[in-house]
């Protein structure tokens, strides 16, 4: 693929379980003062849900946060949907461009936290939220724009492991949700848990999920809970145990109050 | 869609297969040995009928991609839409706009490229084989236009002539064309693409000379205050009240049940009967990873999307695709009926087969008569593909969380 709509790709910056990203020349008609946003593309066949997704999208960008990624626009062409958000050349907590020490880890989880809570007091579930849709920044980090596969897909898939996908990518669903729980506040505060667990340790909550083949994994998350690693801080380990607590009513009320901790632990010397 | 929307359709001789339907323009310029079956399924799609012609471009799409690369033949597919004419290409096949190559945006690899020509930015199109096109003295003088069937032939040449004429208009200065009406010379060599978007943010605000508001939304329930458990929802499908009881750890579950669904915990007889709205009753993976909540009946099949209960809103659909085309269309249906999830086959060509002992078998058919209930940890094998159904035990909350 070497365009979309009128934005001509320059490379490829990633893909995901059903999207690829792309680095694209900004066309004149945006009016803004950069040479290259991203461009995702998803790969969902069908735009039967594109009015949801741009209520959604609409919402998102018309908040105008620090703490949340910037979009420009969102399109189809022939028959897929795209939108346009600003380039983040310094990586993600998934690959970020160069190394972090952990006070930036935790800080950029921080800011993740305050971009979901300003989501949720505005009526929105992210259902995305992962070390991939963590950005950084100069000023720190932003969180990425909210998943939209769901308002695309009729069977209202809760999650794929994918081809490409890890099977210890399942991790960042929250478990309630397979059990029919909606998507929320209690669920992004879960994927923040797994977020911060991932980002500080290297390595999952659930260890068995590791090359499990999708049947397996399956039926080893539904009845397992989380084990966080020993190489936390006592800090940490409190505010991950907090965020994927089993009881939904146990983990944080709100991911500001998720935010709140995760810069306390910051603050601590070594933190 | 009326031949009259149709321009001439002039056939290059060739060995290669071209074929006119309805709405579409089929070109394969040259059919190798190992491709003959593809290029018939390709033909069976472009006979398939679909008004608009989303649901075959979408399946054409699907089906390049999960074909071997080495049986997929090059071909150009024309679809008339509206006012305009999609050009769905795969291969190295050239087409080329009232003269030019056009670019394609998917490029020449293993997908499939698509342009939008709009009707007044071209006069012609050719889909250019090896056998070239019929002498023009031939095409001048013989009223040559394949109007409807599948012939041999390596390309086809699709020309608009003036009304009431069958000849090509005489070439003419792009000043002249431009004055006489026709279309300019941009718009002749330009194809259109056909996109749309919104702006968003900051670009909308300038747009707009404002801020840009999306629609409002009260802000997302914390747990435990009121409509908590309805907001967001998305996952969990329409509401069916069923009656049932409350296990001791409190979760609605199957009356007729020894033991609660959810947690295992074992049933005390007698308990109240009380009406609420059923829970999910599992889960189904697929073999390749993917995860549907059963809330209510799943169409199973290589293109469930088009099952008619799917597409009433009465069934959400499940895919399941192979290379080989092993599960057919409609293959199976999960239905939800009380606290049971029953399976059915929908007469498909490969079976569907049960197994409760894991992927070792013994497998043991289902028919479309009798629907089996399925039980927590049975695989599915449908054809070449497998499905896993799943309910949930909870685990012992470990001493961090207590």
């Amino acid at each position: 693929m070497d365009r979309v709509g009128d934005y001509v790709f320059l490379r490829e910056l990633g893909r995901g379980e059903h999207s690829h990203v792309y680095l694209a020349r900004t066309p004149r008609r945006l009016g803004i003062a950069t040479d290259a946003v991203a461009v995702k593309v998803l790969s969902l066949p069908g735009t039967d849900g594109f009015d949801a997704v741009v209520d959604d999208l609409t919402l998102f960008a018309g908040l105008g946060s620090p703490h949340l990624l910037p979009l420009y626009d969102v399109g189809t062409d022939a028959g897929v949907v795209f939108y346009a958000m600003r380039y983040q050349p310094l990586g993600s907590l998934s690959a970020p461009a160069q190394e972090l020490t952990r006070r930036e880890q935790l800080r950029a989880v921080a800011a993740a936290a305050r971009g979901a809570h300003e989501l949720h007091e505005a009526g929105l579930a992210h259902r995305g939220i992962g070390p991939a849709n963590v950005l950084l920044d100069r000023a720190g980090a932003v969180l990425a724009e909210p998943a939209v596969g769901h308002l695309l897909t009729h069977g209202h898939t809760l999650s794929g492991l994918g081809p490409r996908a890890q099977a210890g990518g399942l991790e960042l669903v929250d478990p309630l949700l397979m059990q029919g729980r909606p998507a929320g506040r209690a669920s992004d505060i879960w994927s923040l848990g797994v977020t911060l667990h991932l980002v500080l340790t290297g390595h999952g909550l659930f260890p068995a999920l590791v090359s499990a083949d999708p049947f397996t994994a399956v039926r080893i998350y539904l009845r397992s809970h989380p084990e966080p690693g020993e190489d936390l801080t006592d800090g940490e380990r409190a505010v991950v145990v907090t965020a994927v607590h089993p009881d939904p009513a146990r983990r944080y009320r709100t991911a500001g109050d998720l935010a709140d901790a995760v810069e306390d632990v910051a603050r601590r010397p070594g933190g | 869609m009326s031949g009259r929307d149709w321009p001439r359709v002039l056939v290059h001789p060739g060995t290669g297969v071209v074929d006119r339907h309805g709405d579409t323009l089929l070109v394969v310029p040259a059919v190798p040995v190992a491709a003959g079956h593809r290029v018939r399924e390709l033909l069976d799609l472009c006979h398939r009928p679909d008004p608009t012609g989303r649901a075959r471009v979408d399946a054409l799409r699907a089906l390049v991609g999960l074909w071997p690369a080495a049986e997929v033949p090059g071909f150009a597919l024309l679809l008339r839409t509206g006012a305009a004419l999609r050009v769905l290409v795969h291969g190295p096949v050239p087409v080329l706009v009232d003269g030019r190559p056009v670019e394609q945006p998917g490029g020449r690899g293993a997908g499939v490229a698509e342009q939008v020509l709009e009707d007044g930015a071209w006069h012609e199109v050719t889909i250019a084989g090896d056998g070239g096109a019929p002498p023009q003295d031939v095409v001048d003088v013989l009223p040559l236009d394949l109007e409807a069937g599948t012939v041999l032939g390596s390309g086809a040449t699709l020309r608009r002539a003036p009304e009431g004429s069958a000849q090509r208009p005489p070439a003419v200065p792009v000043a002249v064309s431009a004055a006489s009406g026709l279309p300019t010379s941009t718009t002749q060599l330009r194809p259109a693409v056909q996109f749309r978007t919104v702006l968003l943010g900051e670009c909308a605000a300038r747009a707009s000379a404002g801020r840009p508001a999306g629609r409002r939304r009260p802000p997302l329930p914390v747990v435990g205050t009121p409509g908590e458990d309805a907001a967001g929802s998305g996952t969990t499908g329409p509401e069916v009240v069923v009656e049932g009881v409350r296990c001791p750890a409190g979760h609605f579950t199957d009356p007729e049940r020894s033991t609660c669904l959810r947690c295992g915990t074992p049933l005390p007889a007698g308990g109240q009967r009380v009406s609420l709205p059923r829970p999910p009753l599992g889960v189904v993976v697929t073999d390749g990873g993917t995860i549907y909540t059963v809330t209510g009946d799943l169409v199973i099949g290589r293109e469930a999307e088009q099952a008619p209960d799917v597409l009433a809103g009465w069934a959400r659909p499940l895919p399941l695709r192979d290379a080989a085309r092993s599960t057919s269309r409609v293959h199976a249906r999960l239905t939800v009926r009380g606290w049971q999830v029953l399976l059915s086959d929908e007469r498909s060509a490969n079976g569907t087969l049960v197994s409760r002992s894991g992927a070792a078998g013994p497998w043991l058919p289902v028919t479309p008569h009798a629907p089996l209930v399925l039980v927590h940890g049975d695989r599915v094998r449908l054809g070449k593909r497998q499905l896993l159904f799943d309910t949930w035990r909870e685990a012992v909350v470990p001493q961090a969380f207590r």
